[in-house]
């Protein structure tokens, strides 16, 4: 029922659900903490049968924006329930594990976007990048810009480590960014490091840096 | 006569050939680094909020938001600009309960053109996105309402700071750098961001000398000579969020109101600033592994809000402030005690000995202090007791009532019987701080001055008008329509201190 007033954008439904406490002592709280979450467009029930647990995954329309972060396309909710005088509430703040696009490809669509830049292609890197003006991009993609020469992508894929480049990305989008932001290290026609996102089912290259 | 013209200050209103009469409020002023937390946290400080109809076209509210106060025009090379990790909001109420219906929210992001020069630009700058400006700044606005979230403008630009007559001329800079600039919003509204003049003028340094107002400097109980006030913001830049939008968009029926005596009619704004919630990773996981994977929920929390200037300036105590800037304006009623009780009445008798004594001083109270719980309750901009607000420190305005154009002459706005400015919003000529320095020393009270600062405070030849800071405007004036805030002073121009500037501004 939660989850059903939320796709409706109703948190004064959804309010009722919940269990009043100091984290949340009103309905305007409520809405307000709601309003900073992705918007649920549906959901699917997964496990319900200990009445103090349910389990959802939770639908959103994918993207990546600095209001609100990373909207997955995908997430799996876990609420837990207390009995009250008045019934089961749930727990105001789910457990959230975002589904995330499948780590291994990210160096492909790293490749294909340097292959992209290479061709001097701009509708080509637009298409692959998560945001039109990529992080740190200014003089990195112009310096592949017609290079010649076989790419070299070492293998595996790391997280985002901490430093220059990801204070830029954690300045738009939290420190969550560490946790889904991950990196492709390329040796050749130019060693640089590519940063990438996981928009939807797919990866999406965020932005550039040095190599480290 | 002024008696006259605040009659009933109060009882709100007198409608004559379409003209409202309005008593003044109380208030506060302004607030550029007020709270212990945020004075280290000038990007996210909010310093000001303006609210007004729009004196060029009835159908329009304007409502400006400065932040970051105090910038010296030439702190190059990394110049003043808004914080990419900084959420601010511009918070409406238009239903009278409070909450918060409307937020316009924005988001900035700085994109470094040339990481291989200390400029912050390589040549003149010619136009919004010029290739010699090397530090931009773009934005985002959402609005959301009962609808749910709107995105209304996408990477915005900014104009660039003004740095001095060679990379941005002053005599080009609004037509060419700044107008440019100003977007358009879906509903016929405008928006605009960027670096502008400050409009605020107080005397902070006699204010906080042991509130030694200059031109009564003979009468503080440790006195001095008496001078002109000094403007202490004189010649600074702020950074301004500017937004033009239709009356229709904001009321609670989405029309232009037209009967002031209405709730419908008042819109109650407060502006905000967030800073994100910060997750402690090693290396990208947390010590109990994947949980790093979670999202986290309630990412933005609260660091400033201002909506009547001042009340967190000088009405709320030191060990309070912190808090009340991370309160929403709905849960108010916990400062109410200070509030209604002002710590700079109280000042008075002790600092003021050869004025103020136990007789002529309000006493603090909600029984004692009705002139601010009209302020607060929105009976001071046309409202009758039966249509009160419920209380909160929100910037109020009554839109059914006509725009009334701010000018040094009406600084005082509602306590010259000008309907068209503070407490009924605020404009940027209005001289908050002397309109509220008289209303705290009870210029509005029966039994003190009655209404009219024309009155001497009671058993003294001291009128309430002489109490006031002794500055009466901004260096520069608003521009004649949007955004209004002022061009911002150039960095090339910057006297020595105490010298006139070689070039204006």
């Amino acid at each position: 029922m939660l989850l059903a007033a939320e796709v409706r954008n109703d948190h004064n439904a959804s309010y009722v659900l919940v269990v009043h406490d100091g984290a949340v002592p009103s309905s305007a709280k409520w809405t307000r903490i709601r309003r900073d979450l992705p918007a649920i467009t549906g959901f699917t029930v997964e496990a319900d049968r200990d009445p103090s647990v349910a389990t959802a995954m939770v639908q959103h329309q994918p993207g990546l924006n600095s209001f609100v972060g990373l909207v997955p396309a995908h997430e799996r909710q876990t609420w837990k329930a207390r009995r009250t005088a008045s019934g089961w509430l749930l727990e105001p703040f789910p457990e959230v594990r975002p589904v995330l696009a499948p780590e291994a490809g990210a160096a492909g669509v790293a490749m294909a976007w340097l292959r992209a830049v290479q061709r001097c292609d701009r509708a080509g890197t637009a298409a692959l990048q998560a945001v039109p003006t990529l992080f740190d991009s200014t003089t990195n993609d112009i310096r592949l810009c017609r290079t010649a020469g076989e790419l070299r992508v070492r293998n595996g894929v790391d997280r985002m480590p901490p430093g220059p480049l990801s204070g830029d990305i954690v300045a738009q989008y939290s420190t969550d960014a560490f946790t889904w932001a991950r990196v492709v290290h390329v040796d050749a026609p130019v060693r640089l490091t590519i940063v990438l996102a996981p928009i939807g089912n797919d990866w999406k290259v965020l932005g550039l840096a040095d190599p480290f | 006569m002024r008696a006259n013209k605040l009659v009933a200050f109060g009882t709100a209103v007198a409608v004559a050939s379409g003209m409202l009469l309005i008593s003044v409020g109380t208030a506060n002023a302004s607030s550029h680094r007020e709270a212990p937390l945020i004075s280290q946290d000038p990007t996210a400080d909010n310093t000001d909020l303006y609210m007004f109809r729009d004196p060029n076209d009835s159908t329009k509210v304007d409502i400006l938001a400065n932040y970051i106060g105090l910038e010296k025009p030439d702190g190059g090379p990394n110049f003043a600009k808004f914080g990419d990790d900084v959420r601010y909001e511009i918070n409406i109420d238009n239903n009278g309960d409070v909450v918060t219906d409307i937020t316009y929210q924005f988001r900035f992001r700085t994109v470094v053109r040339n990481p291989n020069t200390f400029l912050y630009n390589t040549g003149p700058i010619g136009a919004p996105n010029d290739a010699n400006q090397n530090v931009q700044q773009f934005y985002t606005v959402q609005r959301v309402d009962k609808y749910g979230t709107h995105t209304l403008v996408s990477d915005q630009p900014t104009p660039p700071v003004n740095v001095g007559e060679r990379s941005t001329p002053s005599a080009t800079y609004e037509s060419n750098l700044a107008r440019p600039t100003i977007g358009s919003l879906p509903d016929g509204g405008k928006v605009f961001a960027g670096s502008r003049a400050d409009s605020f003028f107080v005397d902070l340094g006699s204010i906080f000398d042991l509130l030694g107002l200059r031109p009564i400097n003979t009468a503080h109980l440790i006195p001095r000579p008496t001078s002109n006030g000094v403007n202490s913001v004189a010649r600074t830049n702020v950074h301004t969020i500017a937004l033009q939008l239709p009356i229709s968009s904001v009321t609670t029926n989405g029309d232009v109101p037209t009967n002031v005596d209405s709730k419908a009619s008042v819109i109650g704004a407060y502006a905000s600033a967030s800073r994100q919630k910060v997750r402690v990773l090693s290396n990208g996981v947390s010590d109990d592994g994947d949980r790093a994977l979670q999202r986290s929920h309630g990412r933005w929390v609260q660091v400033s809000r201002l909506g009547i200037p001042l009340v967190n300036e000088v009405l709320i105590p030191l060990g309070k402030k912190d808090l009340w800037n991370a309160t929403d304006p709905e849960n108010d009623a916990q400062f109410f005690g200070n509030i209604l009780d002002p710590e700079p009445t109280r000042l008075l008798p002790v600092v003021y000995t050869a004025v103020f004594n136990a007789s002529n001083t309000p006493p603090g109270g909600a029984a004692n202090r009705g002139d601010l719980i009209k302020l607060l309750t929105g009976q001071l901009i046309g409202l009758s007791p039966a249509n009160a607000l419920p209380p909160a420190d929100l910037l109020r305005v009554n839109v059914a009532v006509p725009a009334v154009n701010g000018t040094v002459a009406n600084r005082l706005a509602a306590l010259q019987g000008d309907t068209g400015g503070f407490p009924n919003g605020r404009r940027l000529t209005d001289d908050v701080i002397d309109i509220e320095l008289q209303v705290l020393a009870g210029v509005l009270l029966p039994g003190f001055g009655n209404g009219d600062p024309a009155n001497n405070i009671p058993g003294t030849a001291v009128p309430y008008s002489a109490i006031g800071d002794g500055v009466n405007q901004a260096t520069s004036l608003p521009l004649s329509s949007f955004p209004y805030e002022p061009t911002p002073f150039g960095g090339y121009s910057q006297p020595e201190p105490g010298v006139p500037p070689l070039i204006a501004p």
